[in-house]
């Protein structure tokens, strides 16, 4: 594995970072909206 | 039996094949990527014709701008098959695929913006063929969204929707094919070629992988948001049943 990367590793790194923040933001929102929609049927179906 | 395909059809089946499927491509999905990545990273060569290492970019780029013009076809099929037959999973499917495939195309402008600085020695041209059509999906997809946001009832900003993002797929083949018809710093195609990939292997592979890692793990999220639509319009449903008074 060769972890040093030339004159433009600041680029490589920052890509893959905001990369990462936003596949884990949109990963994370779907799985929160899902888990409240599952809460908030289950109540209301128990009424 | 049902079959496969009556469970995109039927909410109760789509519920119980995606209950497994779902996390099964977020596993897949996430190997694949994780995968990509390492490889991409830190095992494949360095390609001085390419910018030297700044072509690691092309593991995360590539596949996001693959996934963000097949979701946007995604997009105007499910909303084809929706104005067609009315079916009430093909509009979920749409509405699902909209924030996510503007994600990835985010993605596709903001990774290609990170590596054209140091390759083409700036940030974004105006006047270049494949960076506006780009731009132009990003904006189909807000569009999309706010779209239906704005219209009354369901059935109007499915009908809506459902023209705008048939009618914007027009775009998906003019940024396929920018660089060839118009003026673009963007290289031309070196994976989906007429002689097939020209591609070394050593890159292709990893690049193939994460594309796959990127494709399944989207999938699994469009169904997840898919269980989540289903379950809201049912909650709607059980909250008018209880507003409504008993005889009206």
């Amino acid at each position: 594995m060769d972890f040093d990367f030339d004159k433009n590793a600041a680029f490589i790194w920052a890509a893959y970072a905001i990369g990462f923040v936003m596949i884990l933001g949109a990963a994370l929102h779907t799985l929160i909206s899902a888990r409240a929609a599952k809460a908030k049927l289950e109540r209301l179906e128990k009424l | 039996m049902p079959s496969f395909w009556s469970a995109f059809a039927n909410p109760h089946q789509f519920f119980k094949l995606t209950h497994r499927l779902a996390p099964a491509c977020y596993a897949l999905g996430g190997a694949l990527i994780l995968f990509g990545l390492m490889q991409g990273l830190f095992m494949v060569p360095s390609d001085g014709a390419q910018g030297g290492d700044v072509m690691r970019i092309m593991f995360l780029h590539v596949p996001s701008a693959w996934l963000a013009m097949a979701s946007y076809l995604g997009l105007a099929i499910a909303s084809f098959i929706w104005f067609i037959w009315r079916h009430e999973l093909a509009d979920s499917a749409a509405k699902a695929i909209a924030p996510l495939g503007a994600v990835w195309t985010a993605l596709c402008l903001i990774t290609g913006s990170i590596w054209g600085k140091p390759t083409w020695g700036t940030w974004w041209q105006w006047d270049d063929a494949r960076m506006m059509s780009v731009l132009f999906l990003f904006f189909l997809f807000l569009g999309y969204m706010a779209l239906r946001a704005a219209m009354e009832t369901r059935q109007k900003a499915a009908r809506a929707g459902a023209i705008l993002a048939m009618v914007g797929a027009i775009n998906v083949p003019l940024i396929k094919f920018s660089v060839d018809l118009f003026t673009s710093l963007h290289q031309g195609p070196s994976v989906i070629t007429a002689d097939g990939p020209k591609m070394a292997s050593v890159y292709l592979v990893p690049l193939i992988a994460s594309a796959i890692g990127h494709t399944l793990l989207f999938a699994g999220l469009v169904m997840t948001r898919m269980r989540t639509d289903i379950r809201e319009r049912r909650a709607s449903q059980i909250l008018v049943r209880q507003e409504t008074p008993h005889g009206l």
